[in-house]
């Protein structure tokens, strides 16, 4: 990591520099001028000198005295740094010379040149000698010329002395420069570096009870007494933050618990439903197997010979019988959905056909209410639609049923029309309309929930369980759709749902089982079968024997009863039958098992079998979602849900045989 | 200052002996037949004396006759007669005026005054009435100083000397130069 390029170490760096700077700059000017002084005063000694030498020796020079001269020269020993004096007559030839004791080898020049005769200073580097060259005055004449020769080397001595002491100087105050900086450093960047390692500390503990100490009443002082400020804003802030936190986790704890509560409560409350569901659906099943007996026990009494009387009566135990069924029915279908376990078996259908069909069911209803019942199809409406055919029966069957029900007066309508179609799928919109009473605004809303019956002087007035609107618009929704309703209280009201369907082109024939026809009702009424046949019916409970050997016997069958799947098991191996219908639930072997028996005895007799496959077909009461998928499994061809009808019973003699 | 001595410190290591001699000037006078010439002498002496009137100085009431510089002769002889042909001669820009005194008294208008030593008898009235005006007295007699001169020329052995009054000197306004005295026997 990058050390941290701190303040102290940005200070002292430029005071180093600055200091540094400063006293450099300083010396050097020193130096220079010290030099220069140095020079100066050197050279105006020499003009006193020369000065003096030269008045001195006017007259030796006039009177022609060269000893005289030499003479005077000697008191200029008593100078120092000069080392040589050289005087020239006015014709500039050598007078009189000094030279100093140090300086025996010092050269005269014997003459001067014309242009060296008069006042100048030079410096000789060979010699490494100043000279001065003046001449020498009486009055204004010029009687001679004098040479001055002298040695810098004590002014650089002297020089190099005050260079030292500057540097020296210079040292000192740089020393004492950083010192006075350190303190000041220490005054000012230790109460920042203070704040700055508290900061750090309270960023590392996060304790913002710390403070930190002040003792200046400078920026750093304001500074450091805001940063202590903020800290105390900080800690209480902390501490209500803290409350609040407690608190919250509180309220979460107590919420939490109450979430867990509400959650358990709702699991035992779907678990509730669920086996309420169940056990409506299972008491729906046990109540419906024998009314299945009742209704076809009746069915059959009404056919065989009766006084006017007891045909009334039988006639109204069947029509309560199928009253009671109903609501049975609409029960068992609600608990279904309830408990997810409805679901849709779309197949091919001719959708006019299951149109027409319907209408005629409830025609005769209508016409006793002096109603006009209609269906109007929109003639672009595809032929042929994949759709689960008995649940879009049962949904259309209520609306119808409800619309007669609650109209006296006027007409009702089925009408389906086309909204849209595109890549094979049809936007199809089904409505009933009726000019019967009407719900009012308020009751609209709650018209497709289960048990609401409009108001409940309605439900008195026309009773009915309350199921029936609720169990269309669940189905309407399992198929893709929602129903709405528009109604006006005394016009009329309109039940329609949009549902998107897949148009088939390609359409396989299925059942179609009108409901709640147990029996056909005369044999006349179906078309007859091209042969007998033999049939197997693998069937535990007797009523139900009855029931299938009456209705096959009826189409003209052969009936064999097994009564276990052990025992069913041993007559198709044993005997050559058409069909087997083979009841699904059974004590000893069900009729899974037993089916798989059978074909596993078939692929034994592989190709030495002269006889085909035997049809299978799997009687079952459950209609539960995985049944169809289970009698497949266990190699069965087709499934009857009970209670079949004869034509059920019919259509798939028709197939199978 | 050291020079600022020199001149005293050299007149006291000096005193008492002959003035500097000009040595190239006797030479030249004893290499020839030095009393064949007579004038030659002479005319070393007149340089001489007009050497020495570079380094005097005259009080400033003299400054009438400022524009030339009035050498008077009194007495017959061979210097005086060199001395008359330096006459147009400048010093200090001034020009030299030899003029020969009628009458000794007469020294008005003079800066100097050459005495010969054939004037030996008249000398000394001379030179006290010459007194009061400021003239540089100058002879090649013995004893002049001693008389009232103020220089005086004395040959020793091949030399020609000077010796200075410089009492006189002051006594009569005048100004030697230091130099001068340097060169010189200074008498008091």
């Amino acid at each position: 990591m990058r050390k941290p390029d701190l303040i102290k170490h940005k200070l002292d760096r430029l005071m180093l520099r600055t200091v540094s700077l400063a006293l450099m700059s300083a010396t050097a000017l020193l130096m220079l001028y010290q030099g220069w002084t140095f020079q100066q005063n050197m050279l105006d000694r020499l003009t006193v000198v020369a000065q003096m030498a030269g008045s001195n020796l006017t007259a030796a020079l006039e009177f022609e005295d060269p000893r005289q001269a030499q003479l005077l020269l000697q008191s200029v020993q008593a100078e120092q740094d000069i080392v040589a004096v050289t005087v020239y007559d006015s014709a500039r030839r050598r007078f009189a010379s000094y030279t100093e004791t140090n300086h025996q080898d010092f050269q005269h020049l014997a003459e001067l040149s014309a242009s060296q005769a008069h006042e100048h200073r030079d410096f000789n580097w060979q010699t490494k000698l100043m000279t001065h060259t003046a001449p020498v005055l009486l009055h204004r004449e010029v009687v001679g010329y004098l040479v001055i020769s002298a040695s810098p080397q004590r002014l650089f001595q002297q020089w190099l002395i005050s260079l030292l002491l500057i540097a020296l100087i210079s040292l000192v105050s740089g020393w004492l420069a950083m010192r006075a900086v350190a303190y000041l450093q220490q005054r000012l960047v230790a109460p920042i570096t203070q704040l700055a390692q508290s900061m750090h500390q309270l960023t590392q503990e996060q304790d913002f009870s710390l403070r930190v100490r002040c003792e200046s009443d400078d920026e750093v002082g304001q500074l450091t007494q805001g940063f202590n400020d903020m800290l105390a804003h900080l800690e209480a802030r902390e501490v209500t933050l803290d409350e609040r936190n407690r608190q919250l986790a509180q309220s979460n704890r107590e919420l939490a618990l109450a979430v867990e509560e509400a959650t358990q409560a709702r699991l035992v409350a779907e678990q509730a439903a669920y086996v309420k569901s169940m056990f409506l659906a299972n008491m729906s099943h046990e109540i419906r197997t024998p009314m299945s007996g009742i209704l076809g026990m009746t069915e059959l009494l009404l056919e065989s010979p009766l006084e006017t009387e007891q045909r009334s009566q039988v006639q109204t135990v069947l029509d309560s019988g199928r009253a009671l069924l109903n609501i049975i029915n609409d029960i068992l279908d609600f608990s279904k959905i309830e408990a997810n376990k409805m679901v849709l078996s779309p197949s091919d259908v001719k959708l006019r056909n299951l149109l027409r069909d319907l209408i005629q069911l409830f025609q005769r209803s209508a016409e006793v209410k002096g109603l006009t019942l209609n269906l109007s199809v929109d003639p672009v409406v595809p032929s042929w639609c994949h759709v689960d055919a008995g649940r879009l029966r049962q949904v259309l069957a209520n609306l119808l049923g409800n619309a007669i029900k609650f109209t006296n007066a006027g007409q009702v309508q089925l009408r389906v029309t086309h909204l849209a179609s595109a890549d094979s799928r049809a936007q199809l919109r089904f409505e009933v309309s009726d000019t019967g009473i009407g719900i009012p605004t308020a009751q609209q809303d709650q018209i497709f929930d289960e048990f609401n019956q409009g108001d409940i002087s309605t439900a008195r007035r026309h009773g009915g369980t309350g199921l029936g609107l609720a169990i269309a618009q669940r189905l309407v929704k399992l198929m893709g759709g929602d129903m709405q309703v528009h109604s006006q209280v005394g016009q009329g009201s309109t039940f329609g749902f949009t549902l998107e369907l897949e148009t088939a082109h390609n359409p396989t024939v299925t059942s179609s089982a009108l409901p709640h026809q147990i029996m056909p009702s005369n044999a006349s009424a179906l078309p007859a079968l091209d042969g007998p046949r033999r049939v197997l019916v693998v069937e535990d409970h007797p009523v139900n024997q009855i029931l299938a050997r009456t209705a096959l016997q009826r189409l003209g069958c052969e009936v064999d009863m097994a009564s276990g799947g052990k025992e069913g098991v041993e007559a198709a191996t044993s005997q050559a039958y058409d069909l087997v219908l083979m009841d699904c639930q059974m004590p000893d072997v069900d009729g899974y098992e037993a089916t798989r028996q059978i074909r596993a005895w078939e692929s034994r007799q592989g190709a030495s079998a002269l006889r085909s496959r035997i049809p299978i077909v799997a009687l079952t009461a459950h209609a539960m979602p995985g049944d169809r998928e289970k009698c497949q499994a266990s190699g069965m061809d087709d499934y009857l849900s009970k209670p079949f009808s004869g034509q059920d019973l019919l259509e798939v003699l028709q197939r199978w045989t | 200052m050291p020079l600022t001595d020199l001149p005293l410190s050299l007149f006291r290591r000096t005193l008492g002996c002959v003035g500097l001699c000009i040595a190239l000037l006797w030479s030249s006078l004893g290499a020839g037949p030095a009393w064949a010439e007579p004038p030659r002498e002479a005319r070393i002496k007149a340089v001489l004396i007009l050497r020495l009137l570079k380094f005097v100085d005259w009080p400033a009431d003299n400054t009438a006759r400022a524009e030339s510089l009035q050498v008077c002769t009194w007495g017959e002889s061979p210097t005086e007669a060199a001395l008359q042909s330096l006459q147009g001669q400048k010093i200090r820009e001034r020009e030299i005026r030899i003029r020969k005194l009628g009458t000794p008294l007469d020294t008005r208008g003079c800066h100097a005054l050459f005495v010969s030593d054939s004037a030996r008898d008249v000398t000394p009235a001379l030179l006290y009435n010459s007194g009061s005006s400021a003239v540089l007295t100058i002879s090649d007699m013995p004893d002049f100083n001693k008389r009232g001169g103020i220089i005086n020329l004395v040959r020793q052995d091949n030399r020609i000397g000077f010796e200075i009054q410089l009492r006189y000197a002051r006594e009569h306004g005048l100004q030697i130069g230091a130099p001068l005295l340097e060169l010189a026997r200074v008498v008091d």
